[in-house]
């Protein structure tokens, strides 16, 4: 890995180490595979989007350029729903992070019952999107019991999760962060249990804190995982499509849209195909634009092999 | 010799035999696939599946989704022609865009087939407006398994503790009895709140729209141009609004079906507006707390009187099936007298759509249910005769409108748009949108 990753960093093509015809011949199945599954399937996509394609219409589809994308343009809920990705990729990534560290943190350490506080800690991460959204979707309903009797009990009115728009974006965060949180703490839990003891007991002898042994030594060796983790999450996070189908199905009045759920109503409630496809194209562009810098920011000081 | 003829003999028999056994049975070894979601008939139907698989040597399998994605699912494999389905089910209102679209083969082309069994099939005993709503067109498509509407369900004890004699007849007298009946604890109504993708508001909204005398349309089908702004759909708008905000429980907004059933199975509501095909599912024995003390009665009505939902449930022969007289077979089984009845006296599925069962003693027996506040039958019957046949408009692009028109709703019943100004912008959501599909200039 360091070989291939100091062979890179010189800038040497694969021929320097001995590439030949044959390395092109072992790759050509995957390439084969990545063209079928995902080139060509991102190429028709392109292609419908400049299509009238719709099912409910009386019209036979025909090429209409770029006028999907001017509509979108004059499309509120779609105009709409972009704050709504960039929020619900933002909030929860950062918020995972935080939380994932600090629980990392506190199960590495040798308190008593930490073995069940683990599982208990890890549980929702064996829980399916699709069972996670309706658990939480009975929780929020108010008839149902839920959330609000909970909070009724400490004096706390609560409010309406699923009828209030802003409420309504604060209940998927709630449901990501619940939901992914465990993973991101297992990660950064497994990289820090590999830091070396002596490194702390080092620290120990110089008379370092807890908290100053966690600031100067935890913090800057996970930095590589905060980088992955966060690159990982960010790229992961608007795979938070089954939650907002299950929880709020988008609404209310479509307030929990995202960029990718509104071209699914487009396509398959709607049946709107080349709009749907012209949206699709709109949330890859945007994912590629938040990705790119993301990863350099992150990586940014990052050494391969770190 | 004698071994020969034997032979010969024995040959004979199990040639004659196996003859015999095709003739009973010709379509033995074919497997069928149906595709809809598990409403109390479909699911009925899938108990009942051994016998038809043992009288016809056919196999069924049964693929049932959730609502929502059954109809998304159905409708994209079926434009598409990927789908591997021989028989879908069908909500009447999108039977103009499976007609249009060539999806399914029309029902009415099997009639002479010398394998029907006339008897069976009995066309003329399916309930007319069920029938009218499964045509597109003058060609009869699918054949009906379920006949909806929507009644009032209320709980009688509390219209007597609150000296209310009946039911309200119009929305104004809703609203004039409601803070009587009206508490905290036990909020007046719970009327469905979700955007109607899977089975929403516009289920109920469409009545108090239709009630007042709105339309969506200028003129269907001849002039297309949206009319959903009018002055009787702000006032229908404004009412339905005014009803939740003020005499519904808490996120009522949200509610979809089952939170409207549950609530009125609970007694946590006084009543709800909601499929009369419900009412198994509210006087559920093991669970229901109203059984005992609820009415039904036709729901009220505006200007133009009541005008109840309707909706019809049917089965369907897909076009690309290469199955086509087996299908139809097993549709003629499934919407058989016989194979209602059971299911209907097996499990709580009463909105059944042949007239002669309507008629049955043991069906009556079951379902006339009469707590000192009218009959349920009768209620229900009144509510299908009311029913307007467009209550969802007969229209390919009713899909979309219907999203539009649910959203419109929603966001003036949070309260992020007023009626007007929420009704004004799905008018123009809606017309752009007709113009860009080819509907309008």
């Amino acid at each position: 890995m360091s070989q291939v990753a100091s062979a890179l960093d010189r800038g040497k093509g694969p021929e320097d180490y001995g590439a030949s015809r044959a390395h092109y011949k072992y790759l050509a199945p995957s390439i084969a595979l990545l063209v079928v599954l995902t080139i060509l399937p991102m190429l028709f996509t392109l292609y419908l989007s400049t299509s009238s394609l719709s099912y409910t219409s009386p019209r036979p589809p025909r090429y209409i350029g770029l006028r999907n994308y001017e509509r979108l343009l004059d499309d509120a809920r779609f105009l709409q729903s972009i704050p709504v990705s960039l929020l619900f990729i933002a909030a929860p990534v950062s918020i995972q992070l935080a939380l994932g560290f600090i629980v990392a943190v506190v199960m590495n350490e040798r308190l008593p019952y930490m073995r069940w506080l683990r599982f208990v800690f890890v549980a929702p991460m064996v829980i399916p999107p699709i069972a996670m959204g309706l658990m939480w979707r009975v929780l929020y309903t108010p008839h149902l019991g839920g959330l609000n009797y909970f909070l009724s009990l400490v004096g706390i009115d609560g409010p309406g999760w699923l009828t209030e728009p802003n409420w309504a974006l604060v209940a998927i965060i709630i449901v990501a962060v619940w939901g992914w949180t465990p993973f991101v703490g297992l990660f950064f839990l497994a990289v820090m249990q590999s830091i070396p003891e002596e490194l702390f007991e080092a620290g120990l002898i110089d008379g370092a804190t807890w908290v100053q042994s966690v600031r100067h030594i935890t913090l800057p060796l996970l930095r590589p995982t905060f980088a992955f983790i966060g690159i990982f999450r960010v790229i992961e996070s608007l795979g938070i499509f089954p939650i907002i189908y299950i929880v709020t199905n988008g609404g209310p009045a479509s307030a929990t849209e995202t960029v990718n759920f509104y071209g699914f109503v487009s396509g398959f409630n709607n049946l709107r195909v080349g709009y749907a496809s012209a949206i699709i194209v709109v949330f890859f562009l945007m994912l590629f634009v938040i990705v790119v810098p993301t990863m350099r920011f992150l990586l940014r000081n990052v050494q391969v092999g770190d | 010799m004698k071994l020969k003829i034997l032979v010969i003999i024995l040959c004979l028999v199990l040639v004659t035999g196996v003859g015999a056994q095709e003739g009973d049975r010709p379509y033995e070894g074919t497997t069928l696939n149906l595709f809809y979601f598990p409403i109390t008939y479909i699911v009925g139907l899938e108990e009942l599946l051994p016998e038809f698989e043992e009288a016809t040597g056919m196999t069924v399998e049964f693929e049932l989704l959730e609502e929502q994605a059954s109809v998304q699912k159905a409708q994209l494999e079926l434009a598409s022609g990927a789908g591997n389905f021989d028989v879908v089910g069908i909500q009447s209102g999108n039977m103009p865009l499976y007609a249009q679209g060539g999806w399914v083969t029309p029902i009415e082309d099997f009639y002479d087939g010398e394998y029907v069994d006339a008897a069976m099939l009995n066309v003329d005993d399916f309930v007319g407006s069920t029938m009218d709503a499964l045509a597109f067109g003058g060609t009869q498509y699918c054949l009906p398994m379920f006949a909806a509407t929507t009644i009032l369900y209320y709980q009688i004890d509390k219209f007597e503790a609150a000296g209310i004699e009946g039911p309200p007849a119009t929305y104004d007298e809703l609203l004039a009895i409601a803070p009587s009946l009206h508490s905290d604890e036990v909020p007046m109504i719970a009327l469905r709140g979700n955007p109607p993708a899977a089975a929403g508001n516009i289920w109920i909204f469409n009545s108090f729209f239709h009630g007042e005398g709105a339309s969506y349309f200028a003129d269907f089908p001849d002039d297309l141009t949206p009319t959903v702004n009018s002055p009787e759909a702000i006032r229908a708008l404004t009412n339905f609004v005014a009803v939740k905000n003020n005499y519904g429980p808490e996120g009522v907004a949200a509610y979809v079906y089952d939170d409207v059933v549950t609530s009125m199975q609970q007694g946590t509501v006084v009543m709800v507006i909601d499929g009369a095909p419900l009412a198994g599912r509210i006087l559920h024995p093991d669970q229901s707390k109203v059984a005992g003390n609820l009415g039904f009665a036709v729901m009220p009505g505006g200007a133009a009187g009541p005008k109840p939902g309707f909706a019809a449930h049917g089965l369907c022969v897909v076009a690309n099936s290469d199955k086509q007289e087996a299908a139809y077979k097993f549709v003629e089984w499934a919407l058989s007298f016989d194979t209602m009845k059971k299911i209907s006296l097996s499990s709580p599925h009463v909105a059944v759509s042949r007239n002669s069962l309507w008629e049955d003693a043991d069906f009556i027996a079951k379902y006339d249910y009469n707590y000192g506040a009218g009959s349920f039958i009768k209620a229900y019957q009144d509510s299908l005769n009311a029913a307007p046949a467009d209550h969802f408009p007969p229209f390919a692009a009713w899909p979309i409108l219907s999203e539009i028109m649910g959203q419109a709703v929603q966001e003036a019943e949070i309260g992020v748009k007023t009626p007007e100004q929420a009704l004004n912008d799905a008018n123009d959501l809606m017309t752009q949108f007709l113009e860009d599909e080819g509907y309008l200039p």
